[in-house]
């Protein structure tokens, strides 16, 4: 390891110490925010409080620490999804927002609460099927669009399928039961994890874990997936079975994750973006990045959203309001251009 | 290399994109011999490309037969295929802003299964690549900030860093000015001098004559004549291919090709 690494270029090099460093300060973040929380006091628990009270133990352990294991898997998953469509569809403007994905996935799962009695696999289950369908959608659509590019064409087709699952979620908003069912949808709709519990976590570690691993392992393709077919094939790509794989799996697991944490918007459109001016275009060091940024990003939202007011923030809230400043802010800079 | 020097042989290959469209390939036969440069002429919608994707295997085979270095096209996976033949697409898109040296290395996957990511090996290879090519220097650069002539040059390093055989390359001139062009085929010259197969389209008579050792003339699908292109190259051959009238004159012992209103 250490002599092939003397052999790589100087950007290569960076880029790996830099993606050391993000899982480093991922790994310090996930500690200090255990510590982190309303409870004895605001803000910081101190590690002695955590150590004689054993109502601080079991709310850092029971309540905080599947918390934060959701937050940086939302993070990932949100992220690497993003960098896979956005490859995939060799847009840099999408993501599982943009593409429809998210708001099939509250629309079905609205749907779920409101009409299939809204227990935990029905709701996963809808979510994931009418994702599916909003990403298939978008993408015939944008196919059949007669303006503007590709890029224009994907992201119009998109708004306007999202747009679609929205009208018919308010629909289900208006017919749900405004005691029983209208807060669990209007949660889906704000986005967060305060209901978070270790079994919510075993619902979805076995399709988020894989398919994580699955995005991980295939990085490297995702660059020759990015090409036109002609070229994949010339380069003996499989390239309508590879893709469908990597869109299975990103998919699923954001659907998986939505489920559990509602409408998390901007974070797979932003988190890539960066990963890639950081780490460089590449699927091999940017998908490794997008996943590690994520899990950061989301994770410090979140902590936000937990400890600085007495009430909860919506997660989603914090994570649409930033991505979309930041967003702003790179784009009105001088050298702003899309960072492909 | 096979023993009768024959890379590529076509008997009667016939194709058509739609039941009841006429034919895009109609009873093609041809040769191209190995370590040659073969331009692939004729107009616009004469078949030439279709031709090329029928050899790359992105076409399935509808009627005829295909010979690859002695062996029948349909024995080859697509893996093998992948290894034997590089193509140099008319017009690549490479979106993101992968480095020069990140795209050749794209054409090591044919010598990657699924799971494996590059090897300094292959860093290597597609760099030697790059060198071939004539553009180590923009190893660094991002592929879509290049020139048209220099993007042309990526795509032929990615290419070539398959190790194939036999390149293809589709109107590899089109879009080219002079100094360009000249670059490409100062390219392709020294890969066949290498022992490369190259089989290259083009609807410019005068690129085709630039290059070639030889020519298959195409019109409506069909082959009108074919061989060395000294032979090829009359003004009655190109008249019938283009359907207007050309001269072809010989200019300090190069052809060049005429047409008159």
């Amino acid at each position: 390891m250490s002599v092939r690494a003397t052999h790589l270029p100087p950007e290569e090099r960076r880029a790996r110490v830099r993606l050391v460093g993000l899982m480093c300060i991922l790994l310090a973040l996930m500690l200090v925010s255990l510590f982190m929380g309303r409870y004895p006091g605001p803000y910081f628990t101190a590690p002695q409080v955590l150590r004689d009270n054993p109502l601080a133990q079991r709310l850092a352990l029971n309540l905080r620490l599947p918390r934060i294991l959701a937050a940086v898997l939302v993070g990932m998953v949100l992220s690497a999804s993003g960098n896979v469509l956005q490859m995939i569809f060799r847009n840099p403007l999408v993501d599982s927002g943009f593409l429809g994905v998210s708001a099939g996935a509250s629309f079905g799962a609205s749907l779920a609460i409101v009409a299939l009695g809204g227990r935990a696999w029905t709701v996963q289950s809808c979510a994931a099927f009418f994702g599916l369908l909003g990403l298939a959608a978008s993408y015939l659509l944008g196919q059949r669009i007669h303006y503007g590019d590709w890029v224009l064409r994907l992201v119009l087709a998109g708004i306007a399928v999202s747009a679609l699952y929205s009208s018919g979620t308010s629909v289900l908003k208006y017919m749900a039961d405004p005691l029983r069912q209208l807060p669990d949808i209007t949660f889906w709709l704000l986005g967060g994890l305060w209901g978070i519990t270790w079994p919510d976590m075993l619902q979805v570690l076995p399709v988020t874990i894989p398919s994580l691993v699955i995005l991980y392992i295939l990085r490297w393709r995702l660059n020759l997936l990015s090409m036109r077919d002609e070229t994949a094939f010339s380069l003996g790509v499989a390239a309508g079975r590879e893709r469908f794989v990597l869109l299975l799996a990103a998919v699923a697991s954001t659907a998986a994750m939505v489920s559990k944490a509602g409408l998390i918007g901007w974070v797979g459109l932003i988190v890539p973006h960066i990963a890639r001016r950081w780490l460089g275009s590449d699927a091999q060091r940017a998908l490794p990045g997008s996943m590690l940024l994520g899990g950061v990003f989301v994770l410090a939202c979140d902590d936000v959203a937990r400890t600085l007011l007495s009430g909860e923030i919506p997660l989603g809230i914090l994570t649409s309001f930033v991505g979309a400043a930041f967003f702003l802010a790179i784009m009105l800079r001088q050298d702003w251009q899309v960072r492909r | 290399m096979s023993a009768d020097g024959v890379a590529i042989e076509l008997r009667d290959v016939s194709f058509r994109y739609r039941p009841g469209d006429p034919l895009a390939v109609d009873r093609v036969c041809a040769q191209v011999w190995t370590g040659t440069i073969t331009a692939i002429l004729g107009p616009n919608g004469s078949g030439k490309s279709t031709l090329l994707h029928l050899l790359l295997g992105l076409l399935p085979l509808q009627d005829g037969t295909m010979w690859l270095m002695g062996r029948n096209h349909a024995a080859y996976s697509r893996r093998e295929l992948s290894r034997l033949v590089g193509l140099v697409p008319q017009d690549e898109h490479v979106t993101f802003d992968l480095s020069v040296l990140e795209y050749a290395l794209l054409g090591r996957a044919p010598h990657l299964n699924l799971l494996e990511l590059p090897q300094p090996e292959d860093r290597e290879l597609a760099q030697t690549a790059l060198r071939t090519a004539g553009i180590a220097a923009l190893a660094r650069r991002p592929v879509p900030s290049l020139s048209g002539g220099e993007k042309q040059l990526a795509t032929v390093a990615r290419a070539l860093a398959q190790e194939p055989q036999i390149l293809l390359l589709d109107e590899p001139t089109s879009h080219l000015d002079l100094a360009n062009a000249r670059r490409i085929l100062g390219v392709l010259r020294a890969l066949r001098d290498a022992g490369k197969t190259i089989v290259l389209t083009t609807h410019d008579p005068n690129a085709a004559a630039a290059v070639a050792d030889e020519v298959i003339l195409l019109r409506e699908g069909r082959v009108l004549a074919a061989g060395p292109t000294s032979d090829v190259f009359t003004s009655e051959h190109l008249s019938a291919t283009y359907g207007v009238p050309v001269e072809v004159i010989s200019v300090h012992g190069r052809l060049v090709v005429l047409s008159h209103d």
